[in-house]
């Protein structure tokens, strides 16, 4: 559902709520006890449900998840100039959909994935106001990268399952397939956000919108 | 308390947390959402609860007395 239609679903409600509210003797008529009943009830539980969906949908944004202060490197992070980053090179070719570029590798690809990953986003937000926020640099992944993160997309694709690379001993690919290799820290696709490279770093700018058409 | 004050009341708290809840809808950013969780939710939904409850206590006053109660007010 649209932001615009969620945003005017919840403000009629909330008039017609007001106007419960505020008008006197609107239980004397049965027209107005039916009112009642769509205004303090039917339109309300309509609402919330319009408001979580958004803000779930919402959740899921690059926009969002950079919106705090901690995560603004590793949103520069996507703009090395430099394919050996394996995020950087995911965002600039659209391997993953720019608008949720976080989302889409930092969620398990399982049956509660997405609500875990809500779970660990309410923990993030109480560090942020509460606990000891770490550097950039210390931040690290509850646990290791989840080869099935990668083999969501790329298993069965041609160049996966064909390039020299996995094909370095006979049963590597089939190790990878089953975790028994990780993708990110077995020293082949181990350059990941590295944050502490930032300074030195030369970036990719992202072409406008109208200058891509 | 009439039942045409618990509605009133209904109302506004149900008003004051849409309120939240539209309001929590126009920024992006993690304190949004709890807002909206925190605070728009519960306070709408006490509303909704209060209104329910308002229509589940309320005796109409043309309603038949049970013998029981007759037998009590005697």
């Amino acid at each position: 559902m649209p932001i615009s239609i969620t945003l005017a679903l919840i403000a009629v409600s909330l008039i017609l709520a007001l106007f419960v509210g505020l008008r006197e003797g609107l239980s004397r008529t049965r027209e107005g006890k039916m009112l009642a009943f769509v205004a303090l009830f039917i339109l309300p539980v309509v609402s919330v449900w319009g408001g979580f969906e958004q803000h779930l949908d919402r959740a899921t944004s690059t926009q969002f998840c950079l919106s705090c202060h901690v995560m603004e490197d590793f949103g520069k992070s996507l703009h090395y100039d430099d394919k050996s980053y394996i995020p950087a090179a995911h965002f600039q070719n659209n391997r993953v959909p720019r608008e949720h570029a976080c989302y889409t590798c930092h969620t398990d690809y399982a049956m509660f994935g997405g609500i875990k990953a809500k779970f660990n986003g309410m923990h993030h937000i109480y560090v942020q106001y509460f606990g000891d926020v770490p550097k950039p640099a210390d931040i690290k992944l509850y646990k290791p990268f989840p080869n099935e993160t990668c083999l969501h997309c790329h298993l069965g694709s041609r160049k996966f399952e064909e390039v020299n690379g996995h094909h370095k001993t006979a049963d590597m690919l089939e190790k990878v397939k089953a975790s028994k290799l990780s993708c990110t820290s077995s020293g082949c696709h181990d350059t990941i956000h590295a944050v502490g490279d930032l300074k030195d770093a030369k970036f990719w700018t992202e072409p406008k919108e109208t200058e891509a058409k | 308390m009439n039942i045409e004050t618990k509605l009133r009341r209904a109302g506004f708290m149900v008003a004051a947390g849409l309120l939240l809840q539209f309001l929590s809808l126009l920024p992006l950013h993690p304190l949004a959402f709890i807002a909206f969780v925190g605070f728009g939710v519960p306070i709408m939904l006490i509303g909704v609860a209060y209104y329910v409850f308002s229509l589940l206590s309320h005796t109409h006053p043309d309603a038949p007395v049970s013998p029981a109660t007759r037998a009590g007010q005697s």
